[in-house]
């Protein structure tokens, strides 16, 4: 939201679109229930994003470059233009999406704002196997998760044993204690410096 | 063959029934549909809107080798919400905007397709671009457009036999419900209530589409009830009529939800109860008269119409039999009503609810405080979809239970200013519903005599599908993930599921092709049918 040209809407009357249809075939829902001055509103506050000046980075991004692939691991889980892990998001347009609040929030408490399909689920099945992993998808029969070995399971809820979310839960480790406060600031730099280019 | 199929099943009705033409649906048979459960000829099954079938060859023993024995791509136009009409070998649907399908039952193969274009600015505020099917009678199919019309087409070929302009789009008119179809009447509803147009429910001769009555839900001045609206806010009041009621041929009465008063978050405008907005009216078929009517939520600010089926159940009450009409409303009470009288028998919540501390014994809610909508943004259960919403709930004389396809959700309710202006939205304020795993859904089992939940299956999302039950004691119905399901009537155990690949936002109904019970759904752009 910190661009000046928005993929989505390049106008207003594309913006207020937005507003009130969303982007048909994403997760980006409309809000028929906006007003004419309200939508009028929204949209005036979307562009004056892109018009804010560009919060400072709190660290050095080149030394959290270094962190991210040596002490911190990150590269275990994490893919970066093609290069890395697949258990947690691609960062590849980390900076894009995320501002630098949230990505410390993500580092220290990873559990505290999870997509849904991160959800940290278990599952017992009738035979005893116990299972966890991020829930990828559920449906109200069935649930499919993926284990931190990256392996699919599709389980049948009516077959298990037990099924449990564990809200406010990550797989991923909080760094919290584990990186000194200037590590954690170079870090976020890092990741706030990741914006798709090669 | 198909040709041969249809002549047949026309030769076969003919020769039950001489002196009739070729597929006549008489008022008479669909005063007795039960009787011939192989057809469903009005929207919810019969004039009590029980959404139940007679039809018992699919039972808990077999329903889990139920498998689709078509489907049919609607090709585009948007999700369906259409209720199938079938008759006679011919099956009635509605793709949205403006198209009427006729289709072989056996095969699904088109026999005919008719359209209307819709107008370039065509307005629906406040809901999407839908239709929830047809009523037949006689040899004709009447439909309510999104531009406002209701047009008669010849059931045979879907050739235009009359419409007629019932109310001004450009005011945010607009008609998505299924017409009713009783005596020699059409009953049509109509939309727009977040447009703030002022809510009627009308009456058109089948023959000719004159129209005979038209009742205002929000009186004029001087009528009865308009001193609950402040200064003229009566004139853009909303409680609209927007979802096909019921009919009782003893009473002589319609019975017919209505929607929200206009605008819907912020009240400050219309102080007082609002009549009839969220309220269930019952109407003389014959001069539109308001016999009675019963307020569930009054002076409403959450957007709860009372726009859901009115099932009429003959019923024990305290060891006595009683002509009911039940309701479970989107404001989370379960309602049983003394339908020859109006009189409040009984409510229970029956979904999670923050806004009420009890229905007092008048059944008038007792509004707890600080449940109005702010400009920070209030909590409260449920949410503005309501704990149920226009989807059919199912009642089962078998199990006397209530099906109710149930919405667990919450929302901040935000209350904003709002100036009416004609042919724009008139809301004055909006929610926040909280979506994910904050949500959920059920199907619940009520008793009809007291609301009491005798049984739950969890849903993972909040549904948008209506429930159908049968005599097969199974209970059908559907699931925001695209699951279109069956179970047990009495338990609850799930039987049988299928994935359709789309979300299920319509009402399951059950036929007959060639003498074998089939069950239809749609889901997405595509309708299923399914049989052993």
């Amino acid at each position: 939201m910190t661009r000046l040209v928005l993929q989505h809407a390049e106008d207003d009357e594309a913006l207020s679109s937005v507003i009130v249809n969303g982007i048909p075939n994403s997760d980006m829902p409309g809000n028929w229930m906006l007003g004419t001055n309200d939508v009028k509103a929204v949209a005036e506050y979307v562009r004056s994003l892109g018009r804010a000046e560009e919060e400072p980075l709190p660290g050095d991004a080149d030394k959290g470059r270094r962190l991210y692939e040596g002490k911190g691991a990150c590269a275990v889980c994490h893919i970066v233009a093609g290069e890395g892990g697949v258990i947690g998001p691609d960062l590849s347009n980390i900076g894009i999406v995320r501002g630098l609040a949230h990505l410390r929030e993500a580092l220290v408490a990873p559990g505290a704002n999870v997509a849904l399909n991160y959800v940290v689920v278990t599952a017992r099945t009738k035979n005893g196997e116990e299972l966890k992993g991020h829930r990828v998808n559920e449906d109200s029969f069935t649930v499919q998760l993926r284990d931190e070995s990256g392996r699919y399971h599709s389980l049948d809820k009516l077959e298990l044993a037990s099924f449990e979310k564990k809200i406010g839960e990550s797989l991923m480790p909080s760094y919290e204690g584990e990186l000194t406060p200037e590590e954690l600031d170079d870090l976020v730099s890092y990741l706030s410096s990741m914006r798709g280019e090669p | 063959m198909r040709h041969l199929v249809l002549v047949i099943a026309w030769g076969l009705w003919a020769s039950l029934a001489p002196g009739l033409a070729f597929g006549q649906v008489t008022y008479e048979r669909i005063l007795n549909a039960d009787k011939e459960p192989g057809n469903w000829l009005t929207y919810s099954g019969n004039y009590s809107s029980h959404r139940y079938s007679p039809l018992d060859a699919i039972t808990r023993d077999n329903v889990a080798s139920l498998r689709p024995v078509w489907v049919f791509q609607t090709g585009g136009g948007g999700s369906l919400e259409t209720s199938p009409i079938v008759v006679d070998g011919i099956m009635y649907i509605t793709r949205p905007p403006g198209t009427v399908i006729a289709l072989d039952v056996r095969t699904g193969r088109t026999l005919w397709s008719w359209s209307r274009p819709m107008p370039e600015k065509l307005l629906t505020l406040g809901f999407p671009r839908t239709n929830r099917g047809v009523a037949i009678l006689g040899e004709t199919l009447y439909y309510g457009t999104l531009d406002s019309y209701v047009v008669a087409l010849d059931a045979g070929s879907g050739a235009v036999r009359w419409e007629k302009e019932i109310a001004d789009n450009a005011l945010g008119y607009s008609i998505t419900a299924a017409p009713l179809a009783v005596k020699d009447k059409i009953i049509v509803g109509i939309s727009g209530g977040e447009a703030g147009v002022r809510g009627f429910l009308d009456a058109y001769d089948a023959a000719t589409g004159e129209r005979l009555w038209r009742l205002w839900t929000v009186p004029g001045e001087g009528e009865p009830g308009n001193e609950t609206w402040g200064g003229d806010s009566w004139k853009t009041g909303g409680a609209t009529t927007w979802l096909t009621g019921s009919y009782d041929p003893d009473t002589n009465l319609l019975y017919w939800g209505t929607g929200n008063p206009a605008p819907d978050w912020n009240g400050d405008s219309r102080p007082g109860d609002n009549l009839y907005s969220c309220s269930l009216i019952a109407v003389d078929l014959d001069t539109g008269t308001l016999e009675w009517y019963f307020q569930f939520t009054p002076h409403d600010v959450h957007d709860w119409d009372a726009n859901q089926i009115p099932i009429l159940v003959d019923a024990n009450l305290g060891g006595e039999t009683r002509k009911m009409v039940t309701m479970a409303n989107r404001n989370a009470f379960f309602y049983l009503i003394d339908r020859t009288s109006g009189e409040f028998l009984l409510a229970n919540p029956y979904s999670k609810q923050t806004w009420a501390k009890e229905i007092d014994e008048t059944g008038r809610p007792v509004v707890l405080p600080d449940t109005e909508p702010t400009e920070e943004g209030n909590f409260l259960w449920p949410s503005l979809q309501g704990a149920t919403n226009w989807f059919s709930p199912s009642y089962s004389p078998r199990t006397k239970l209530l099906y109710v396809a149930v919405r667990e959700m919450s929302s901040y309710y935000f209350k904003a200013e709002s100036e009416y202006e004609p042919g724009t939205s008139f809301l004055g304020g909006g929610e926040r519903a909280l979506q994910g795993d904050d949500a959920a859904g059920a199907i619940r089992a009520l008793d009809i005599s007291t609301g009491e939940v005798k049984w739950e299956f969890r849903q993972h999302s909040p549904p948008w599908a209506g429930v159908l039950s049968t005599a097969g004691d199974l209970v059908f119905a559907g699931t925001e993930e695209g699951h279109f399901f069956a179970l047990d009537a009495e338990s609850g155990e799930p039987l049988w599921h299928f994935q359709t690949g789309d979300d299920v936002r319509s009402n399951p109904i059950a036929f007959e092709i060639e003498g074998k019970q089939h069950i239809a759904v749609a889901s997405g752009q595509v309708l299923f049918v399914f049989g052993l």
